[in-house]
């Protein structure tokens, strides 16, 4: 009731200028126009019902939306409110007068749903203090007895609400403002590992509030503008407890608050010789957070600098300042030296400047803070040359080079240095009516210099060369009644001096479409993908200790009609199905295919039926009355969730317990069928 | 650390004061309004009376136009003088400028005249530096110059072309782009940006942390690939496994972390009752090493 309230009152706000710019124009011909509909839905679902409304509400509910738009010589003005009055329901405003200024208002939630009727054996869920409902090494069995164990949902609600508004009144200046508060509460999926390894929920309530304001000129020839952005993100849970007695053996630290600012200016000058644009961009933003042990509730055990934590000793602080700070730099040159040529040069510079003050300990292990800093950069050239028959030729070429590095100069990577280049071509054609094609080639080549013996992981900053294909064509055979579509892409990536992690990549994809429009009355249309990768990994210490080869395969087939003008001109009817399978592979070989490196061969498969009809019927010109139908289903199998089972138990000690799990994703087969009636009413 | 502020007592969060304060301004500028051209005053009004009356009273065209007392504008401010096409025997497309894929004129010239007005809108500000105008895309290929709703349908007119992020986002991990939560344009700006696939940050990371401010850190413990490039891990679109990764998460941690994970426990990897190994139960990894996105804890463990 609560949120049905709010649902008004948000609704009358926003659309309060509406009904005040009819009033005072006192036109009859005012031209609002717009469109109220009322409907109500049935939904049934068999299983896993969070999955099927991951990103929605889909409950038996009634129906409302409302879209209004308002033009009134230079203004106007546009409102929509969607799901009135449900978990993911939205209010849109937007309006301005031409030349003289414009905004934007909104609110929306969405819930994103992760899992419903969890259990986890702790009280106090949705806290930063959750307590096990007994000690399993005292009362096993009550801890084992899952009747005990708390049952709750994963999902967290979000909302998002704010608003923008420029103001240039018929002049060249501007100046843009804009306001935004996110904010997030609910569960969501965490895991610790004492006093027993477990997944828990961890308690999720923060707000972000983000304000820009921008300020600049627009003219002929010169577009130009200073923007100064600031966000701050507010964790109302920056920890959390697993036991009675809080100790670092129980702790979690969780998102810390922060605060973001940011400095832009962006310029564009058009009309420069040889047809030229130049374009600009520059930014410097800051990140910082700020917190000691105390603003985690960590107990005060830090004394004299020796502080023993989880086996290591002698902290160096209890108190982190962090700064992360961004420069970024970027110039493109667009010109047109001849007719059929053009040609753009580009540079982009990134410094990633990591100050966060370090955290360090003397113990059995490297224990300092490793905090990453980095700069890119990168540089470019893309031509274009129309060759007759209405063909083009682009080429381009990219280098990019990134310095990686750490306070002290720690080597966290087999190198610090890496070196990209790719070269690409492409030609288009469209010389005939009834045929557009185009076929590329990219080749990128990766140099990582020498490679630091003893490290050679980390397959993203190997040496690499990488070649992709691809190849695009549509086809008009029946001059406006048939389209086709035909996408190819190839794509190989060897990391050529790998000898443990990642050694290539393969990927293949194709995706065929076909629209058929008959005498404007109906259109038929239907699509199909197929897609591959395939990946390889060798070794551990010697590429002969095991090899493993990835093979996923993904493919979909949909079908669509849309019939106008039935029952004499009265009815339209959509129709839809659409079909996905996911099938996933692992294999392994060598030493490691004994009995702890199985074979997978259930990697997210899954495979997803859905059906839609819908049927309107025009009463008139004004009112409509929708009747649809949705039946989907979903079949998920996985290696990772084969025989689930919510507590395993040690190997070593078959009476003590390994781990716990929630049943998060344990099965997430649905069938659901969905029913609904609308009647909409237009102005 | 930094709590909410609160105003006497009571948490108002200061977005929400500038945001009444901007909608109060809109209700006071509403009534300022401006002079009308009519429509059957265009000489393309005879022959397309239809066209021209909707175009003028309902599309954002036609009012904007209309406003301006502006003579000059209306049909042939983009279609061009209509003389050679009234005087022809048979007046036809090849007398007239007109727009789309059957158009005669090249799809540089098509956006170039959409650009003598609108070069100024501060989203077409790198408009020559984009993706799209590189590869031929006019402006009509999203827009309906003749429609009265000026926004682009999403995410449907981007699927028609970027078929691959079609088949991505309708996976079973997405982000709610087909939902309609998620826009193509709150990530990129259609009419070009300065950094690669036309985002609208300087890199991949500030773009996501628009919207997953707590993934920003500063994180006393970090995870390098995480400070590197989100997408090392993460498809943006959709993924056939969990969370948008791009493999399955034990063969993607193993990626890198061969030696630590593999050779050091190759053995001691229990089982449950299926035989499974238990790095592969669940969610992988996860279920144990959460800190995954970096870890604000003093103390340095498994979990973090």
């Amino acid at each position: 009731m609560k949120k049905k309230l709010y649902s008004v009152v948000i609704l009358l706000l926003l659309a309060a200028p509406a009904s005040i710019a009819v009033a005072d124009d006192g036109d009859a011909d005012t031209p609002l126009h717009g469109t109220i509909e009322l409907g109500v839905r049935g939904v049934h679902v068999r299983g896993d019902s969070a999955r099927m409304q991951e990103f929605v509400e889909l409950n038996d509910s009634a129906l409302a939306g409302v879209q209004l738009e308002y033009l009134k010589k230079a203004y106007n003005f546009q409102f929509e409110a969607d799901q009135i009055g449900s978990d993911d329901q939205s209010f849109v405003a937007r309006g301005g007068r031409y030349l003289d200024f414009k905004y934007t208002f909104n609110y929306t939630e969405m819930t994103h749903n992760y899992g419903f009727d969890a259990i986890a054996p702790y009280e106090g869920i949705g806290s930063q203090q959750i307590t096990r409902i007994a000690d399993p090494s005292v009362d096993l069995a009550t801890w084992t007895n899952l009747s005990n164990w708390t049952r709750f949902d994963y999902k967290v609600e979000h909302k998002k609400y704010g608003g923008e508004m420029e103001i240039s009144m018929n002049s060249p200046y501007f100046i843009n403002i804009g306001v935004e508060r996110r904010e997030q509460e609910g569960l969501r999926p965490y895991s610790t590992d004492r006093p027993e390894s477990a997944e828990v929920p961890e308690p999720v309530l923060n707000t972000t509030d983000n304000i820009h304001l921008r300020a600049g000129y627009r003219g002929e020839t010169l577009i130009s503008s200073i923007t100064g952005f600031m966000s701050s993100f507010d964790n109302d849970h920056n920890y959390m407890n697993t036991d009675d007695t809080p100790d670092y053996s129980n702790f979690a630290a969780l998102a810390p608050d922060n605060d973001f600012y940011k400095l832009a200016a962006d310029l564009t000058l058009r009309d420069l010789p040889l047809s030229s644009v130049l374009s600009a961009a520059a930014s410097y933003s800051k990140l910082e957070t700020s917190y000691t042990a105390s603003d985690l509730n960590l107990p005060a055990t830090f004394a004299g600098g020796v502080w023993n934590i989880g086996g290591l000793a002698n902290v160096n602080t209890d108190r982190f300042d962090g700064e992360v700070d961004h420069t970024s730099f970027s110039v493109a040159v667009s010109s047109k030296p001849l007719d059929k040529l053009g040609t753009k040069v580009y540079y982009r510079y990134l410094e990633r400047d990591n100050k966060s003050s370090r955290v360090t300990t003397e113990a059995v292990r490297d224990t300092d803070t490793e905090h990453l800093s980095y700069d890119r950069d990168i540089a470019g050239i893309d031509i274009g040359y129309r060759l007759p028959q209405k063909t083009k030729l682009s080429a381009g070429y990219e280098y990019q080079k990134s310095d990686r590095s750490t306070p002290d100069g720690t080597n966290l990577y087999p190198t610090d240095t890496t070196k990209d280049q790719t070269g690409y071509l492409r030609l288009k054609n469209s010389a005939l009516d009834w045929l557009k094609a185009k076929v590329s080639y990219t080749h990128t080549k990766r140099d990582s210099g020498d490679i630091e013996a003893g490290n050679p992981t980390f397959f993203a900053y190997q040496d690499q060369s990488s070649d992709a294909w691809e190849l695009d064509f549509d086809i008009y055979p029946l001059d406006n009644r048939l389209d086709l579509g035909l996408i190819y892409t190839y794509k190989k990536i060897d990391y050529d001096d790998v000898i443990q992690s990642r050694t290539g990549d393969t990927r293949q994809s194709t995706y065929l479409d076909a629209s058929y429009y008959m005498f404007g009355r109906a259109t038929f249309s239907g699509s199909a993908g197929y897609e591959t990768v395939k990946t390889d990994t060798n070794g551990i210490n010697d590429p002969s200790d095991y090899t493993q080869t990835t093979d996923d395969t993904f493919w979909f087939v949909g079908l669509a009609a849309n019939i106008k003008g039935l029952l004499n001109y009265h009815l339209t009817l959509d129709l839809s199905c659409r079909y996905q399978e996911s099938d996933g592979e692992i294999y392994f070989s060598n030493d490691m295919t004994g009995d702890n490196l199985q074979n997978i061969t259930e990697s997210d498969d899954y495979i997803k039926k859905t059906m839609e009809a819908k049927g309107t019927y025009a009463i008139d010109n004004k009112l409509s009355v929708t009747a649809g139908y949705i039946y989907e289903k979903l079949e998920y199998t996985d290696f990772g969730y084969n025989a689930f089972q919510n507590i395993l138990v040690s190997d070593l000690d078959p009476a003590s317990v390994e781990f716990s799990y929630s049943g998060l994703y344990a099965d997430q087969n649905y069938e659901a069928n969905i029913g609904y009636l609308m009647v909409k009413y237009g102005f | 650390m930094q709590k909410r502020k609160s105003l006497g007592g009571v948490k108002v969060p200061i977005s929400c004061l500038v945001a009444a304060a901007l909608w109060c301004v809109c209700i006071i500028v509403w009534p300022l309004s401006a002079a009308a051209k009519n429509p059957d005053e265009e000489v393309c009004f005879d022959c397309h009376e239809e066209t021209v009356t909707a175009f003028y009273n309902t599309s954002f065209h036609g009012r904007a136009w209309a406003a301006t007392e502006d003579q000059e504008s209306g049909c042939e401010s983009c279609h061009g003088s209509a003389d050679q096409h009234m005087e022809a025997d048979e007046p036809s497309k090849e007398t007239i400028k007109t727009f789309g894929s059957a158009s005669l004129q090249s799809p540089d010239e098509q956006s170039q005249l959409c650009l003598t007005c609108h070069k100024k809108w501060t989203k077409l500000t790198f408009w020559e530096m984009g993706a799209h105008q590189e590869n031929g895309v006019t402006c009509v290929a999203c827009h309906g110059i003749h429609q009265s709703r000026s926004a682009v349908l999403q995410p449907t007119t981007c699927f028609t072309c970027h078929r691959d992020v079609r088949s991505d986002a309708n996976k079973i991990s997405h982000h709610p782009i087909i939902e309609g939560k998620v826009d193509c344009s709150d990530c990129h700006n259609p009419h070009g940006t300065l950094y690669k696939s036309m985002i609208v940050a300087e890199s991949t990371n500030q773009l996501c942390y628009t919207c997953h401010a707590d993934k920003r850190g500063p994180w006393i413990w970090e995870h390098p690939p995480v400070e590197e490039d989100c997408a090392i891990c993460h498809t943006p679109h959709g993924s056939r496994h969990e969370t948008l990764l791009v493999e399955r998460i034990t063969s993607l941690c193993q990626d890198c972390h061969t030696r630590h994970h593999v050779v050091d426990n190759k053995l001691t990897f229990p089982v449950n009752d299926d035989g499974n190994a238990k790095r592969d139960l669940g969610r992988g990894c996860i279920e144990c090493h959460h800190a995954i996105h970096g870890s604000s804890n003093f103390r340095r463990s498994l979990t973090r």
